[in-house]
């Protein structure tokens, strides 16, 4: 079977064409054929363009009723997936309550923890005490107490007692442990 | 679309109609009165469906807008229809 699309136009163009060929200077009993098929064509495309025209709107309508159901599809399953990410994960606990305290406890204990307190001394590490050890006593060897104190310690200006204590700290730390 | 078509289907259907009845009346004196009597009555009925166009348009149930351009078209069919024939046709 044609086209609906195109038996429509092919009606069309054979309506008009029969008509104009009726309204053209042509013998009698032509005209009267003319006249006829004319007429026949622009009823059987009345009909056929109704058709169409009803062909168009239950398409549409399938359309939006299957995109309808689709998004209602999509919205089934998203739920069920949310249900079962719910079932493993969301009401029954996935470790034991046992691991779960001591996880608990050892997080607050890490979140407790007052590292920020903790002095230079402590935080580093014996290599990194070495080489400050070694730097420094070359230093006053080199440039004095002051320049050390201010430079490499930071500790100038105010803080001039806490810097010379600071550096005989670390001197004597230093000699202690024979570096 | 296709409405467009479907409408412009019966604007043809009409035009088509008013010219074989113009070219019945120009083929045959005896017809031609009854082309005029054809003529008469449908310019009589579209009068008509213009004077009770709120009655009429309850019947049809279209909105105002569209009577009246569907009154307009047949009128514009016939008179096409048949001035084409009576100009160069006839």
């Amino acid at each position: 079977m044609a086209d609906r699309w195109l038996k429509t136009n092919c009606l069309l163009a054979g309506t008009a064409a029969f008509w104009l060929s009726a309204l053209s200077p042509l013998p009698k009993i032509a005209k009267g054929i003319c006249y006829s098929f004319a007429l026949v064509a622009s009823v059987q495309l009345v009909q056929e363009s109704r058709r169409l025209m009803v062909q168009e709107f239950r398409r549409t309508a399938l359309k939006v009723t299957n995109d309808h159901l689709e998004d209602v599809e999509i919205a089934l399953h998203t739920q069920q997936q949310a249900e079962a990410l719910y079932e493993i994960y969301g009401a029954t606990p996935t470790y034991p309550p046992e691991v779960r305290d001591e996880l608990t406890k050892s997080l607050e204990h890490l979140y407790r923890e007052e590292s920020a307190d903790y002095t230079d001394e402590t935080s580093t590490s014996t290599s990194q005490k070495k080489s400050l050890y070694l730097a420094v006593k070359s230093l006053l060897e080199a440039r004095g107490e002051t320049y050390v104190i201010e430079n490499v310690l930071r500790l100038g200006g105010g803080q001039w007692s806490k810097g010379k204590a600071r550096l005989y700290e670390i001197l004597e730390e230093g000699e202690r442990n024979g570096w | 679309m296709s409405k467009a078509i479907h409408l412009g289907a019966w604007f043809l259907t009409g035009c088509i109609a008013s010219s074989f009845v113009a070219w019945l009346g120009a083929i045959h004196p005896a017809l031609f009165r009854v082309m005029w009597v054809v003529y008469i009555v449908s310019a009589a009925a579209l009068a008509l469906a213009l004077l009770t166009d709120d009655s009429a348009r309850q019947f049809l149930k279209l909105s105002e807008p569209d009577y009246y351009a569907l009154l307009i078209a047949i009128a514009f069919s016939v008179l096409l229809g048949g001035v084409l024939t009576w100009l160069i046709g006839g």
